[in-house]
């Protein structure tokens, strides 16, 4: 069934207005589409509600075309940290912010070399690796402010889970 | 044995893995789309196009809040930036009045010289000018997005320039937005031609970093300093435009500096070089 609870739209919302904040913000320290990703992984998300997916999906898709990224790039980062936030729910991780957060950084770590080796090997183009790992050290450091505040706004005002 | 199969189906089945299963196909839909370069396909640089205009035209609605805050930033710097500007402009009134006749003579001599020297003046296109509406410029794949009143005489590889050299080319277009690849896109090839000597070589982008000119068979003789243009080869951007300048040479990388700043523009401009090729 179709969940169309105003606490589900506010993040759909709060996604599509972060993403479409990349034509006012262009910055090389912060990556927009990253700090999705943060979000996606931070928000407590229904388990069972599919269209979920779906809005990930086409988000990421809206995000490439937006951005120009090739397509199927922001959406399989989307869904990649939606899964592993699903996988972790199902180990019963969520309790333990820091492990979360010890995740979230290998997650990082590992899209930076996998980013950084495509445009190396496919592009054949070698890239500043001190330009390119600011925007992941930017949203490493934001994790717990923005785990704080989207747990807040979760704990007093929705109930999604 | 049954009794424990149903619960296992009945498991697979139950909501939560459903979600699940759904969300493990869309990633592996969307890691095929990416790694399959669907990108590269005709149907995907029409959608693109057809789209562009649609998540420019959401994004500038949503964005409003951001924009609002961006602009007050800005208007914060830029109310600074007058204020120096006062400042140093009181401090050099003086010495401007007296240097005026000087540069006046100056300009009349040199008018002058060049008379001498049976100098023509640049060759010059049609144009049209664009306002930048987003800026992608410090991403790898760098684009900004363009919107011109005179959107029906914008085409694809379109050459786009800013007041000093050339910026890039448009890639993507529609009836409302246009999309312009950046020189230091990494998907950026541009032929170019260095120094007086007209040396021949090839502009890769390289992202954030300085581009850099590949393919040049005596790379020896450039020294760091020389000025990079166009060659014009390929027909897609007209001879003799400034690029850049060599700013550094590691063997046979050579690295240019671009003379033209994105992040500084507010409007480009476009030249109709095909339509003058064409007419020729």
């Amino acid at each position: 069934m179709i969940d169309f609870r105003i606490s589900n739209l506010i993040f759909y919302f709060i996604l599509i207005f972060i993403i479409s904040s990349n034509i006012v913000f262009n910055s090389i320290y912060f990556d927009l589409t990253l700090i999705s990703c943060l979000i996606i992984y931070v928000l407590r998300w229904n388990e069972t509600n599919w269209i979920i997916c779906f809005v990930l999906f086409l988000l990421g898709i809206y995000n490439d075309i937006l951005v120009s990224t090739p397509f199927g790039y922001a959406s399989s980062l989307f869904l990649c940290f939606y899964l592993i936030d699903r996988l972790e729910n199902y180990l019963s991780i969520p309790s333990n912010t820091n492990i979360r957060f010890i995740i979230f950084l290998l997650l990082m770590l590992i899209l930076f070399s996998i980013n950084y080796f495509t445009i190396y090997f496919i592009y054949n183009t070698p890239i500043s690796l001190f330009i390119n790992i600011i925007p992941f050290m930017a949203v490493i450091l934001l994790y717990y402010p923005i785990d704080f505040i989207i747990s807040f706004i979760q704990n007093k005002y929705v109930r999604i889970k | 044995m049954r009794f424990s199969r149903n619960l296992r189906v009945q498991k697979i089945l139950s909501p939560s893995s459903r979600v699940f299963i759904l969300a493990i196909i869309l990633f592996f839909i969307s890691l095929i789309l990416f790694l399959g370069r669907f990108e590269l396909t005709q149907s995907a640089k029409n959608l693109r196009s057809y789209t562009t205009s649609i998540s420019y035209s959401i994004s500038y609605i949503v964005s409003t809040p951001s924009k609002l805050i961006n602009s007050g930033i800005q208007s914060i710097l830029d109310l600074k930036e007058i204020y120096n500007q006062l400042d140093e402009y009181n401090r050099n009134q003086l010495t401007e009045s007296a240097s005026f006749q000087e540069v006046v003579s100056m300009k009349l001599k040199i008018a002058q010289y060049e008379d001498l020297l049976n100098l023509t003046a640049d060759q010059e296109y049609d144009f049209i000018t664009s306002r930048i509406v987003a800026n992608f410029s410090n991403k790898f794949i760098g684009t900004i997005l363009i919107k011109s009143d005179e959107a029906e005489k914008l085409f694809i590889d379109m050459p786009a320039a800013g007041p000093d050299g050339i910026l890039g080319r448009v890639s993507s277009l529609d009836n409302k937005v246009a999309r312009v690849l950046l020189l230091n896109n990494i998907n950026s090839r541009l032929p170019v031609s260095i120094s007086e000597d007209a040396h021949q070589g090839i502009m890769i982008g390289q992202g954030q970093n300085n581009p850099i000119i590949e393919y040049v068979r005596e790379y020896k003789n450039i020294k760091v300093g020389d000025l990079v243009t166009t060659s014009g080869k390929g027909g897609i951007f007209p001879p003799y435009l400034v690029v850049g300048q060599v700013t550094r040479i590691k063997g046979e990388r050579i690295e240019v500096e671009l003379i033209e700043d994105v992040s500084q523009l507010t409007h480009i401009i476009l030249l109709n070089y095909k339509f003058n090729k064409d007419n020729e």
